[in-house]
């Protein structure tokens, strides 16, 4: 039987879990690319390059977790990794505003709708914030989504926590399980 | 540009003063913030409710709402309006302070309300009293409030009836997914909105596709989505652009999905996964 391995990009910005994401999902540690920052992030070890995650389904059935820097300048990693995706997972750090420049760069990079790879929106570090202030904030994502023509969820995601890391896959798999065009009810016409 | 409204309420912080010192500070900090961004709007106040109206380019106004959301000064924060704008209508506006229950206030109140009260939604009835305090009782549409689901129960009977015979003559889809603080995501509903927000499906073929377990949820689904504004209705009758196939093909398409076997595989295995990882 083929071997079956999927590819799962996940991209954000500084410090909104990507790092803690993978090593949540995953059956190795990607916490060997981490190198000490040298200015105040907010924290000591920062990743250098790509974030590299395996999660062994069955025998001959893996999916590859690959943490990306949200950065447009990192977009030479983006590349590497954006072929025959699986899935586009895009962390948003709550608490510090909303780059939605580097929202755009992503998804005009990364053309989602264009390849067909389902995206989920995951927003980290907003255990604090209320109903409200979450509103506000998917409100904004939605608007960003739309101008690129998709429509995706958006959820509040703690990467440590391994059911909340695994909703996101079960999100994207609902959505590349969708009913595929062909077989569509509808006649235009 | 995009126009932009928020109403909230203004706390008192007991080591800063009192309403009124509390009010100044918010509007000073407004006032500065929009000018350094070209943000411009109004800033009324009726008793400790604040209704802020701001107009601007996108990302400037996405700032100054997550902004303001976070403010200690103020709390119950709602966004009661989010359209495009042609052209900024409070463009060059200054400070003006105007007298209460004088004609200037009223003829401002009803010059605003004319533009403005048709594309301001309340989101809940906290939202419904405060904008009252500003524009009197008028016609704002008025949704039904957010729903939060615990667990996909029922409708009640009425409803669910009335919807169902509404849906079953429709085709549907979804405009935008719920957010978590409206619905909880369930995996029949994810499913229900991954084909929902691609393409529109009639009510027979979602059926038959088994993207939820039973006729009462679907319509229960639906009817929630419905509320929040997200589903798009679209009578699959008399429209000509929009013919639903027959029966017999729906179940032929059903029976023999054409899949690719190894995404197919890909799932089942990560499913499984999911499951065991999660019990």
């Amino acid at each position: 039987m083929d071997q079956i391995y999927n590819k799962l990009a996940i991209v954000g910005e500084v410090g909104a879990g990507k790092t803690q994401l993978i090593n949540t999902i995953s059956e190795i540690s990607p916490f060997a690319t981490e190198a000490r920052s040298s200015v105040d992030i907010g924290k000591e070890f920062t990743t250098v390059g790509i974030d590299y995650g395996r999660l062994s389904l069955d025998a001959d059935i893996a999916l590859g977790l690959f943490g990306l820097p949200g950065q447009k300048r990192f977009s030479l990693l983006w590349d590497m990794v954006n072929t025959s995706l699986w899935g586009l997972v895009i962390l948003v750090k709550y608490g510090e505003g909303i780059n939605i420049d580097a929202i755009d760069d992503i998804l005009s990079h990364f053309q989602p709708l264009k390849n067909n790879v389902p995206v989920v929106v995951g927003i980290s570090h907003s255990e604090n914030a209320t109903a409200e202030e979450l509103d506000v904030l998917m409100e904004f994502l939605e608007h960003v989504l739309q101008g690129h023509g998709l429509s995706a969820p958006i959820m509040p995601v703690d990467p440590r926590d391994v059911e909340s890391s695994l909703m996101l896959l079960q999100m994207i798999d609902a959505i590349s399980n969708t009913e595929e065009p062909e077989g569509a009810q509808l006649h235009v016409g | 540009m995009k126009r932009i409204a928020c109403i909230s309420t203004i706390t008192t912080q007991p080591d800063e003063g009192d309403a009124s010192t509390q009010l100044m500070a918010l509007y000073n900090s407004t006032r500065v913030y929009n000018r350094e961004n070209d943000i411009t709007g109004v800033f009324l106040v009726s008793d400790s409710s604040c209704l802020q109206i701001m107009e601007g380019n996108a990302e400037s106004l996405a700032n100054a709402i997550y902004r303001i959301g976070r403010d200690p000064r103020i709390s119950d924060f709602s966004v009661v309006m989010n359209c495009n704008a042609d052209a900024a209508e409070f463009a060059g506006w200054k400070i003006r302070i105007i007298g209460a229950g004088t004609d200037a206030h009223l003829d401002f109140i009803a010059r605003l309300k004319e533009s403005l009260a048709d594309k301001i939604q309340a989101k809940s009835s906290t939202d419904k009293t405060r904008l009252e305090s500003f524009f009197g009782r008028p016609e704002l549409p008025t949704p039904t409030p957010t729903t939060t689901l615990a667990t996909p129960t029922p409708a009640p009977a009425n409803i669910s009836s009335t919807s169902k015979k509404i849906y079953e003559d429709c085709v549907v889809s979804v405009s935008a997914w719920p957010r978590p603080t409206q619905m909880r995501m369930t995996p029949e509903l994810i499913r229900l909105c991954s084909n929902l927000t691609k393409r529109p499906a009639h009510f027979e073929r979602i059926l038959a596709l088994k993207l939820c377990s039973s006729n009462e949820k679907l319509t229960h689904y639906l009817s929630v989505l419905e509320s929040l504004g997200l589903l798009k209705t679209h009578s699959s009758v008399g429209v000509p652009n929009l013919r639903v196939v027959s029966n017999p093909s729906i179940s032929a398409n059903t029976a023999e999905q054409p899949v690719n076997k190894t995404a197919d595989r890909f799932s089942r295995v990560l499913r499984r996964f999911i499951a065991s990882a999660k019990s």
